[in-house]
């Protein structure tokens, strides 16, 4: 078997990156669009991790820690959001948003 | 003496400026009490002034102020009082006195009472200002001021439409001629680097002096005589005269026969050492005068508006001076000036009195045996009549006679002045014809207006003392030019129209040249200041030639008066009868030669097709679509993209992702090693 690199670290990381973008996009329940943001979060975490592994250096770990506690607080922030938009809107289709539309 | 030449213009402005301040509403019907006096005031002066320099013999100068003092380019405001000037300013200030006198009466009762005593003033001031000023531009200044007066007065019964055209159509005419005079005065300053007219390095002297080419003093004198044609209704720019008609009666009597008309013949007796120089320049001013004279005449004989036959017959004696100027006779257009003043303002102002008393009434047609309710306007106007056909001895035979004796012996056009005296002749037939029919129409025969319903009455004094006043001039002026070329006038003008160079024609020793001309000297040599001294010696016309066309002039007139009486008071000729024989002609001169219908169609309409063509497609189509394109332009652009706002979520989100797909793309492109 080949030697693992940097490189399939980066190709997993662009992959689910990628997949992330695009539930961002297409989906329409807003619980799911968060997960997706949330998977794109991981894989920028996956990109500092494999260049922290390649340059034997500590700071992408440790970059990493901070971007988690980021992606956290987020993650409450915006659920707490979504949890109010759902009251007023009685629905988490994200097409129902229109307000500043209509 | 001098110190006081001030006062003349001024008095009248003061008049102005009080009557224009406070007349509304403090002087209103009293403003006669202001204007009258003052010019009667500036009368008594000019006639001090005439008679100081009578005997002085020498010109009066003062200083006033100094106007443009821009390097090179120096205009002072100065006046200067000659011969030529002193004679103008007793016509304007005699005949501008009796004009107020009469309107006191006339104008009675008017609500722009007031108004009619401020603008009268400025215009007398305007015109003695123009007389005395001493540089073109000043007088250029003056020029437009009489004439912008002329469009106040004409416009005095402003409620009318047809008073507002007609002062529209003066003024309007009148800038076409100052167009001319306008770029006449620039290019003098450019050939003469000056615009004064005296002293020995004003415009005068060096144009005697041939420093200037002879190309550039032609197009100098037809400049500035566009701006005499149309200031004093020379053809084709005369068609603002008989509309002028519009205005109060003593209005035409003043500005439109005695004054403002005058200014042009004014302007070119007194550059006449630039127009004398120029062959090419006389000729084209003795021609279109000639024509004038005669047109006007056959058009005054079919009019029917008594205003508008005097008003025609205005233009044909000017078309008589001028053609007296471009034969050089210019001593005898400013005598004609003179005597022309007093009658034609009689004229008018009698007019003004029949109008009166036939309570508004002007076609001619519907008068008729008014002698018998109106003597003394009836008296005077035949005075004025027979002045103005020319009968001797009344002033206008003197003066009319020189201008056409002087034109076929002229020195400066041979054989065409022969010509221009023919038609001065036959105009001076058609002049008395046109008079006497209508003093025949008028006052004479049965009234063919029904006398129960007309209550036709004399005027009062105040009207009727000017007329009376104005007749004696008529009668007896033309004595100062008696005998022919050797009366008072000429001797006192004689200084003047002296020149210094020699012009173009050689002094013919005996032949008959008329006297009144420049004195020529054969040679710039040392008997220059001797001769010019002298009074008219070496150039006679001979005494046969002077009483041949007396009598030649009389016959004319008494025949012309003689036609009309077999026409309107015996009914031997039927005016109707010839009328409808000539046809043709007939309409021809009874819609004035077309000349009006000529200007609409060919200059009136393509200028409004060219002010419709600037406001449609220009204006709204270029302009306003340009600016309001650029309007839609923005409001367009905006609205489509306004369309990227969906309010959707999910497309700001796709644009994110896009916008970084597209940085990322770029950096790789341009700026990283990668795909190099």
């Amino acid at each position: 078997m080949t030697d693992v690199g940097t490189d399939h670290f980066l190709l997993l990381s662009a992959v689910l990156f990628i997949i992330g973008m695009m539930g961002v996009l297409i989906r329409r329940n807003m619980i799911i669009i968060f997960m997706c943001v949330e998977l794109m979060l991981t894989a920028a975490n996956i990109t500092l991790v494999a260049f922290g592994w390649e340059n034997n250096s500590m700071s992408g770990q440790s970059f990493v820690v901070f971007t988690i506690a980021v992606a956290a607080a987020e993650a409450a922030v915006g659920l707490a959001i979504i949890l109010a938009l759902s009251r007023r809107l009685h629905s988490v289709d994200i097409d129902d948003m229109r307000v500043l539309r209509d | 003496m001098a110190d006081y030449l001030f006062l003349i213009p001024a008095l009248p402005l003061l008049a102005f400026a009080i009557n224009f301040i406070f007349g509304r509403n403090f002087i209103r019907d009293k403003a006669h009490w202001i204007a009258a006096p003052a010019v009667f005031a500036s009368f008594v002066l000019s006639l001090i002034v005439f008679f100081n320099i009578r005997d002085k013999g020498e010109a009066l100068d003062k200083h006033l102020f100094t106007w443009i003092p821009s390097g090179s380019f120096h205009i002072e405001v100065a006046l200067h009082v000659d011969q030529l000037t002193a004679v103008m300013l007793l016509v304007v200030t005699s005949v501008g006195f009796l004009v107020h006198f009469y309107s006191i009466g006339y104008m009675q009762g008017d609500p722009g009472y007031f108004r009619f005593f401020s603008y009268l003033p400025l215009f007398v001031f305007s015109m003695l200002m123009l007389v005395m000023a001493d540089n073109f531009l000043v007088l250029f200044v003056f020029w437009e001021a009489v004439g912008l007066c002329s469009y106040l007065l004409i416009g005095y019964y402003f409620q009318r439409r047809s008073a507002n055209n007609a002062a529209k159509k003066a003024f309007i005419v009148n800038r076409i001629g100052d167009l001319g005079f306008g770029v006449g005065i620039m290019w003098i300053f450019s050939a003469f680097g000056t615009l004064n007219f005296f002293g020995d390095t004003g415009v005068f002297h060096l144009a005697e002096t041939g420093t200037v080419s002879g190309r550039t003093l032609t197009g100098i004198s037809l400049l500035l005589f566009m701006g005499a044609m149309g200031k004093s209704a020379q053809f084709p720019l005369h068609v603002w005269l008989p509309d002028a008609m519009e205005g109060p009666t003593p209005v035409s009597a003043l500005i439109h026969a005695a004054t403002m008309v005058t200014a042009g013949i004014y302007l070119i007796a007194r550059a006449h050492p630039i127009v004398e120089q120029s062959q090419t320049a006389m000729w084209v001013i003795a021609t279109i005068g000639a024509l004038t004279a005669f047109m006007a005449a056959t058009i005054a004989i079919t009019q029917n508006d008594i205003k508008r036959v005097i008003a025609y017959s205005t233009v044909s004696q000017l078309g008589y001076m001028a053609f007296a100027l471009g034969t050089g006779a210019w001593i005898s257009a400013i005598f004609h000036l003179m005597t022309h003043a007093y009658f034609k303002g009689l004229l008018f102002l009698g007019s003004g009195s029949v109008i009166h008393g036939m309570h508004e009434e002007q076609n001619i047609q519907k008068m008729g045996g008014l002698r018998k309710y109106m003597p003394i306007t009836f008296w005077t106007f035949m005075a004025g009549s027979l002045a103005n056909a020319g009968v001797v001895p009344f002033a206008g035979f003197w003066s009319k006679d020189e201008l056409i004796t002087g034109a076929w012996t002229s020195s400066v056009f041979p054989n065409w002045g022969k010509v221009i005296a023919i038609i001065g002749l036959v105009s001076a037939f058609l002049t008395a014809f046109y008079m006497f029919r209508l003093v025949f129409l008028t006052f004479y025969g049965k009234p063919r207006f029904d006398e129960h319903e007309v209550h036709v009455h004399e005027s009062g004094p105040t009207m009727t003392i000017p007329l009376v006043l104005l007749a004696i001039p008529s009668l007896l002026v033309g004595f100062v030019g008696f005998p022919p070329d050797d009366g008072r006038i000429h001797h006192f003008l004689a200084p003047v129209f002296e020149s210094g160079s020699s012009t173009t024609e050689a002094a013919a020793p005996p032949a008959e040249t008329a006297s009144l001309y420049v004195l020529q000297e054969t040679t710039t040599d040392e008997h220059a200041a001797n001769e010019t001294a002298a009074a008219p010696a070496e150039h006679h016309i001979s005494n046969a030639t002077k009483w041949t066309f007396a009598i030649l002039s009389t016959i004319v007139a008494l025949s012309g008066i003689f036609v009309a009486y077999l026409t309107y008071i015996t009914g031997t000729i039927s005016a109707t009868a010839v009328a409808r024989r000539f046809n043709g002609i007939y309409l021809f001169l009874y819609e004035r030669w077309r000349i009006d219908e000529f200007f609409d169609r060919n200059v009136v309409q393509q200028l409004k097709r060219f002010a419709m063509f600037s406001w449609r497609v220009i204006d709204v189509g270029i302009i306003d679509g340009t600016v309001n394109g650029m309007a839609r332009l923005v409001t367009g652009l905006s609205g489509r993209l306004r369309t990227l706002q969906t309010g959707l979520v999910a497309n700001y989100a796709l644009a994110i992702a896009l916008g970084m797909v597209v940085i990322i793309g770029v950096y790789f492109a341009a700026f990283s090693d990668l795909l190099r």
